[in-house]
C-alpha cells in the first residue's frame, strides 16, 4: 500500500505540474497575505486617531483567521485538481487494470490515493505557512492559534480530496471529476453562511469549514474530530464500493 | 489439483452473456492458447481470473483460492497483462517496475525488477522513460510487471501483439522457459501458429462458449483436411475421390490443386486414388487455423 501512497504522492510533488500547482497555490497565498498585511496596517493606523478602535483589533480576527479561510477557499478548487486524476486518471489510462489486479483490496487503493494527496496538500500548507512562521517570531501570537489554524487547513483541504477520491472513482473524465468535486466542496461549504436563510443548524453543521472554527481558537473539539472522522470514514467507504463496482461491472 | 479451475464460469453485462458456463482446468508448467474471435469472451475471461472482474455465476479457483472470496490470496498467485499494457508514461523503466514489485509487496524488490528486466530483454534500458518506448519495448514492459512477483499463473492477453520477429522469438522462448519452472501460462493471441508452436494445450471460445478444448494435436486431429497436387490439370478430381465415403468435399484451389476435407484419415487411400494422375504432393493441413474456423463456423 505505501508503494501506491508514494507513487500518488511522487506523482504530484516530483513533476512539474506539481511544482506549478504548488507555486501558483504559494502565490495566491501570499497575495492574500499581503492584502491581507495591508489592511491590517491602515487599520492600526487609524487606531491612532480612535484608541478606543485598537482594543478590537487582533492578529487572530484580522491576519491569521481571515487568511486560514482564505487557503481553505483556495483548497476548494485545489483538491479536486489534485484528486480529479486519481481513478478517473487510472482508469483512461488503462492503470486502474493494474492496481484492480494487485493484492490490494480496494478499501487499501483508496486509503493510499487519499494518504498520497493528503501528504501533497500538508506539503502546500506548509509551505504556504511562512507569514504565520514569520509573525510568530515579530509578534506575541498564541502558537496554538496558528497550529490550530494550519491543522484545519489541512482537514479541510484533506476532507475535499477524499471527496474528490470518490467523485474520480466514478467517472473515466478528469474534467467532470474536477467540475463535480468543485459543486459539491462548495455546495457544502456555502451551508454554513446560510443560516440567514433559515437553513436549520444541523445542516449547517454538513459545512467541513463550520468544523475548523474551534481550531482557529486553538480549541480542539472532539465533535470537529468525529466530524472529520466520519467524512473521511464515508468518503473511503464511498470510493471503495465504487471500486468493487467495476469489478461487479 | 489443478492451479487453474473454472467450473460453469459466467460473465453477464446486462442482457449480454459475454462468457457462459467455461469448465476448464490448466495445470502447472502447462501453455495454454485461448482462441477465439474478437469479442468471444476472451478477455472477459482473463479479467475474471485475475480478479479485475467478477463472475456472475459459477467460479474460477487459482492456486486452490477463489478468484472473489480469497481474492488476495488468489491474485498475488497471478501476474496479467491486459491487451494494453499498463503502464505509466511519465514513469522510467525501472522506476515503473519498482513500484509494480512494491505494489505486489515484495521484500527484495531490486532483485526482483533485474531479474524480470533480464528475462524480458529490458536490461540497459533501466533509465528510459516509459513515454519513449517503442511498442515492442511497451509490450515487454508489460509482461515485465507481469512477471516481476513471480507469480504461479500468468495471464497475457494478445502478448505478441506489436512484437517483431526477433521479439516474438524471444518472447515466446522466455515463456517456455517460464512454463520449464512451473509456471502455468494462458495466452490469448490471433496467431495461431504460434499457439501451435508453443502451447500444450488450446481452448476455442466462440460467443462465450467453450467450442473445442483439449491439446493442440488432439484438435488438430479431429479434422483431417489435406491438398493434393497432380500433374494432370485437366481431371476433375472431386468425381473420383467424392466416392470415398468418408470424404465430406473435394475444393478446387487452383490448376491441378485440391484440398479434401475427410471425417477419417484417408490419405492412404486418396493418394492411391490420385497416383494414376501424377501424384506430386499430399500435404496436411490438420493446422490449429482449420479447426479454429471451423469450430467457430460450426457453433
Amino acid at each position: 500500500m505505501s508503494a501506491l501512497l508514494w507513487r500518488t504522492f511522487t506523482e504530484l510533488a516530483w513533476r512539474p505540474t506539481g511544482w506549478v500547482m504548488a507555486g501558483v497555490f504559494c502565490l495566491i497565498g501570499g497575495v492574500a497575505w499581503m492584502v491581507l498585511i495591508t489592511g491590517y496596517v491602515e487599520l492600526s493606523a487609524q487606531t491612532v486617531e480612535s484608541p478606543w478602535a485598537a482594543s478590537g483589533l487582533t492578529l487572530q480576527d484580522h491576519l491569521l483567521t481571515p487568511y486560514f479561510n482564505f487557503l481553505a477557499l483556495l483548497l476548494l478548487f485545489f483538491g479536486p485538481a489534485l484528486s480529479m486524476r486519481s481513478f478517473a486518471g487510472e482508469a483512461r489510462g488503462g492503470t486502474l487494470e493494474l492496481l484492480l489486479a494487485s493484492p490490494l483490496t480496494a478499501g487499501e487503493l483508496v486509503v493510499a490515493k487519499v494518504g498520497g494527496m493528503a501528504l501533497f496538500v500538508l506539503m502546500l500548507v506548509l509551505l504556504s505557512a511562512w507569514p504565520v512562521a514569520l509573525l510568530f517570531t515579530v509578534s506575541k501570537v498564541d502558537p496554538a492559534l496558528m497550529a490550530g489554524g494550519l491543522f484545519g487547513v489541512l482537514l479541510i483541504g484533506c476532507a475535499i480530496v477524499s471527496l474528490g477520491v470518490v467523485i474520480s472513482a466514478m467517472t473515466r473524465h478528469q474534467a467532470v471529476a474536477f467540475v463535480g468535486t468543485v459543486a459539491v466542496a462548495f455546495g457544502l461549504y456555502l451551508l454554513a453562511g446560510m443560516g440567514d436563510f433559515g437553513v436549520p443548524d444541523w445542516i449547517r453543521a454538513l459545512a467541513p469549514n463550520m468544523h475548523v472554527v474551534g481550531l482557529q481558537s486553538g480549541v480542539l473539539r472532539l465533535s470537529d474530530l468525529v466530524y472529520f472522522a466520519v467524512w473521511f470514514g464515508v468518503t473511503a467507504f464511498a470510493a471503495a464500493q465504487r471500486l468493487e463496482f467495476r469489478r461487479r461491472g | 489439483m489443478s492451479l487453474v479451475i473454472a467450473e460453469k464460469l459466467s460473465r453477464s453485462f446486462g442482457a449480454t452473456e459475454a462468457v457462459r458456463a467455461l469448465d476448464f482446468s490448466v495445470e502447472s508448467g502447462q501453455i495454454v492458447g485461448f482462441i477465439g474471435k474478437n469479442g468471444a469472451g476472451k478477455t472477459t475471461t482473463m479479467r475474471m481470473l485475475a480478479g479485475t472482474l467478477h463472475p456472475t455465476s459459477g467460479q474460477a479457483l487459482i492456486a486452490g483460492h477463489n478468484v472473489v472470496s480469497e481474492a488476495r490470496e488468489a491474485r498475488r498467485a497471478v501476474g496479467y497483462l491486459p491487451e494494453r499494457p499498463p503502464v505509466y508514461p511519465d514513469m522510467g523503466v525501472e522506476e515503473y517496475l519498482r513500484f509494480v514489485a512494491g505494489l505486489r509487496g515484495i521484500r527484495d524488490v531490486r532483485g526482483a525488477v533485474a531479474r524480470s528486466m533480464d528475462l524480458t530483454g529490458l536490461a540497459g534500458r533501466e533509465l528510459s522513460p516509459v513515454s519513449a518506448l517503442s511498442k515492442g519495448f511497451l509490450q515487454r514492459l508489460g509482461i515485465a510487471q507481469a512477471i516481476v512477483h513471480r507469480p504461479r499463473l500468468l495471464l497475457l492477453d494478445e502478448p505478441l501483439s506489436g512484437l517483431d520477429p526477433g521479439q516474438r522469438k524471444h518472447t515466446l522462448e522466455m515463456l517456455r522457459s517460464l512454463a520449464d519452472d512451473g509456471v502455468a501460462v494462458i495466452l490469448s493471441t490471433h496467431i495461431l501458429a504460434e499457439i501451435q508452436a508453443l502451447c500444450d494445450q488450446a481452448l476455442v471460445i466462440e460467443r462465450g462458449q467453450l467450442v473445442a478444448s483439449g491439446g493442440v494435436d488432439a484438435i488438430g486431429a479431429s479434422r483431417h483436411t489435406f491438398v493434393i497436387q497432380l500433374q494432370d490439370r485437366e481431371v476433375d478430381l472431386s468425381v473420383h475421390l467424392g466416392e470415398i465415403e468418408q470424404v465430406e468435399s473435394v475444393e478446387r484451389l487452383s490448376v491441378g490443386r485440391w484440398k479434401v476435407r475427410a471425417t477419417t484419415d484417408v490419405r492412404a487411400i486418396c493418394a492411391t486414388a490420385a497416383a494414376e494422375f501424377g501424384l506430386l504432393e499430399l500435404r496436411s493441413e490438420r493446422d490449429l487455423e482449420a479447426v479454429f474456423l471451423e469450430a467457430t463456423e460450426a457453433s
